[in-house]
């Protein structure tokens, strides 16, 4: 076992530093939140930036234009993004992380030769269309029918979550093609192209105040057979490849930011006055500010942990639903010491001189997004019980 | 960056472990609680195998390891609940004569805790006293203590100290600081040894106890608490292991320092007080966990699942508990802002 990292990634981390400013200080000094066309224009212009300096979808093949990374040599590119405060994907997260890997495992040498290219240049953006009203953890029972006529799908029903569907080109859609079969059996993954006609996103406003999330409704939408990946009916193993890519790295730039968090609470901290003192000053605040900080200390050694093995071609799902149950109630517990420690100027996300308070409480908020976005925590405890321990179904 | 074990260690923990299981049983392990009980034959077995002397150089009789390996032994002799003062004698092998091959029991206490309670006092030929001063040996008959009728961890027979001899200084105030964040490192490997074999045992048993026709395994109001166990099980273990990888690059071989903190004496002391943190929660958590899956029987005496969390509560005040680890965190943390 060993901490230390080889002569390559110091090199490759080395050749990060040496590029980070001079790209950041290309980028506006501020990701516009509300004005999505303007949002969306940030997030791809970061994008093109990092294409442009051959960093784009480093951990892709280099037949597709990516450069082979190792999970180790990902999470240094990782590490040091962060550490310099450069932009995360937004709206290229599904694109780069998620249909741009399916298409390079499943997707025609045509779909990729169109796609891939764009995902990574910034000219593409994705969108997700999985989960439905009736099929969020229960995913595999989604209802949304494609009925084959001709050289065509047309394809009615409503999609959720769906991040960035209102600036997304393409969706990577789940649709039901067969209603007689088991319901993992029946089920094909499209190309929606999202100017389609028939195709109506509607913002969806989170706890959080804004506008990521949209909701999706498809009225005989037609989409070609041609974007169909993956054969018909096959479309629930062509969503699951997917998560063979994961190697360690999808909390990453999260954990890191909230590293950063707590970094910011112990700054309010010393700055927020409280019985005559500093809230620094109380020593339970500071013992559930060390004991918060343990928690992310051991999720980093995780991480390591994790991309050590996936470096060696093992992921297991002890690894990732552990790191993804733990995190979520890290990020809860620093959220209830946040708001208890910032007092009145928890009352206001607009940030007053330099408490982060505005920061703080968004995290707070952020927290749930941990534990009940991609397999809520329930999941993850069902995964780990099932999966890893060997314990049996809930009958 | 590497973070799992390789085959020498795989062997290593495997060794440790069919050792644990074949020489200290339950039936054993409870044996060493009871009045002249502790077995100095298997202490010496246990100590013949090198346990305390996988870190030292082999120019001093030891097999030249690092910190790490023996870690990775102390979590195997925390989840067999192996008694004796494993965190003493580690933390004197190269210090004091005849620890390492068992000739001499070693046993420790903390000066200035208020009540002081040594374990293993009985049977212990040397006392390691640590003070805000440094670290310091007597000898054990030398010590005024009354035996414990009742420790409340059946294992391990405890005295309450009643005085003290000042005896002489084997350790210097300016190493006092890394030698205790080592205890506290090789507590934490104890604890995770611990929290792993509570969810073991509770696991197996919630596969094997049938309520209401089923597996009481089968029921999520179960099986989640086993899987917070398993997932608090596997952040601990990393964050442990981080940290024995760290303790041995900021001083190889174990040596202590008395320079001013390296930076990377300061990364391994941080690392080891988030293994304490994570660690302790994960034994004391796990094995209240152990008890509640096994029901009423898990509140029995003839049942293991009360050994796993008195044998956590034991080791919450051993070089230091959570509490003081988070307050070092906390130190840390405000230095960096």
């Amino acid at each position: 076992m060993q901490l230390a990292y080889t002569e390559d990634e110091r090199r490759f981390r080395d050749e990060l530093r040496a590029w980070l400013p001079g790209a950041l200080a290309q980028m506006p000094p501020v990701r516009p939140e509300h004005d999505l066309v303007a949002r969306r224009a940030y997030d791809v212009g970061w994008q093109r930036l990092m294409f442009e300096a051959g960093y784009a979808g480093i951990h892709w093949p280099r037949e597709h234009g990516g450069r082979d990374a190792t999970p180790s040599e990902h999470l240094v590119f990782l590490e040091e993004l962060s550490a310099a405060g450069a932009p995360q994907e937004g709206a290229n997260y599904v694109g780069l992380l998620h249909a741009g890997p399916t298409l390079i495992a499943e997707g025609s040498p045509a779909q990729q030769a169109e796609h891939l290219p764009a995902i990574l240049r910034g000219d593409e953006v994705w969108c997700q269309g999985f989960s439905e009203p009736g099929a969020g953890s229960d995913l595999a029972s989604l209802a949304t029918r494609a009925v084959r006529e001709g050289d065509e799908y047309i394809v009615t029903g409503q999609k959720i979550w769906t991040s960035h569907a209102v600036e997304a080109d393409f969706c990577e859609l789940l649709v039901r093609t067969d209603t007689e079969a088991p319901k993992h059996k029946g089920i094909t993954w499209l190309i929606l192209p999202m100017r389609s006609p028939g195709v109506e996103v509607r913002p969806l406003r989170t706890i959080e105040g804004t506008d990521e999330f949209a909701e999706l409704f498809l009225d005989e939408v037609r989409i070609p057979v041609d974007n169909r990946v993956g054969a018909e009916n096959d479309g629930w193993r062509v969503a699951m490849v997917t998560f063979s890519f994961e190697r360690g790295t999808s909390f990453v730039s999260q954990l890191l930011e909230s590293m950063r968090d707590v970094r910011d609470l112990v700054a309010a901290c010393h700055a927020l006055p409280a019985r005559g003192a500093t809230v620094w000053d109380d020593p339970g605040v500071r013992r559930e500010a060390g004991a918060i900080a343990a928690e992310f200390d051991g999720l980093w050694a995780l991480t390591q942990r994790n991309v050590t093995r996936a470096t060696r071609g093992v992921v297991t799902p002890a690894g990732g639903s552990s790191f993804k149950l733990q995190y979520a109630e890290a990020c809860h517990r620093l959220g209830d010491l946040s708001l208890r420690v910032l007092g009145n100027a928890g009352l206001v996300v607009d940030e007053i001189e330099s408490l982060a308070n505005g920061r703080l409480v968004r995290s707070a908020m952020h927290a749930f997004g941990v534990s009940i976005a991609a397999g809520t925590s329930q999941i993850q405890r069902n995964i780990i019980a099932e999966r890893v321990l060997g314990l049996p179904k809930e009958a | 960056v590497d973070l799992d074990l390789d085959a020498d260690q795989i062997a290593l923990q495997d060794a440790a472990r069919k050792l644990c299981e074949a020489q200290f049983t339950s039936e054993v392990v409870r044996g060493f609680g009871a009045p002249g009980g502790f077995d100095r034959g298997r202490w010496s077995q246990l100590c013949a195998l090198g346990t305390f002397a996988l870190a030292l150089p082999e120019a001093r009789g030891g097999v030249g390891l690092t910190i790490v390996d023996t870690v990775l032994v102390f979590e195997e002799l925390g989840r067999g609940l192996v008694p004796g003062p494993l965190v003493a004698s580690q933390l004197v092998a190269g210090v004091l004569p005849g620890v390492v091959d068992g000739e001499r029991v070693v046993t420790i206490v903390e000066d200035g805790a208020g009540v002081l309670v040594a374990e293993h006092l009985d049977v212990a030929d040397d006392v390691v006293i640590v003070r805000a001063d440094g670290v310091w040996r007597v000898g054990a008959s030398e010590v005024v203590a009354q035996p414990s009728a009742r420790a409340v961890d059946p294992t391990s027979r405890v005295s309450v100290v009643e005085a003290l001899p000042v005896g002489e200084r084997i350790i210097g105030p300016d190493e006092r600081a890394p030698w205790r964040t080592t205890g506290s490192l090789l507590v934490a490997a104890l604890q995770l040894g611990v929290g792993s074999a509570a969810t073991e045992v509770a696991t197996a048993y919630a596969l094997e106890r049938r309520q209401f026709g089923r597996a009481i395994g089968s029921f999520q109001a179960v099986k989640h608490m086993l899987a917070d166990s398993f997932a608090r099980t596997e952040v601990a273990r990393a964050a442990v292991y981080a940290a024995a990888v760290r303790a041995a690059d900021s001083a190889p071989g174990g040596a202590f320092s008395s320079r001013a903190l390296s930076s990377d004496e300061a990364r391994a002391a941080r690392a080891a007080a988030s293994a304490r943190v994570l660690a302790e929660h994960a034994a004391v958590a796990n094995a209240k966990t152990a008890i509640q899956v096994h029901g009423g029987m898990g509140f029995t005496w003839e049942m293991d699942p009360h050994l796993y969390l008195k044998r956590a509560w034991a080791l919450e005040s051993m070089c230091g508990g959570a509490d003081d680890a988070a307050l070092a965190i906390a130190h840390d943390l405000a230095a960096s802002i």
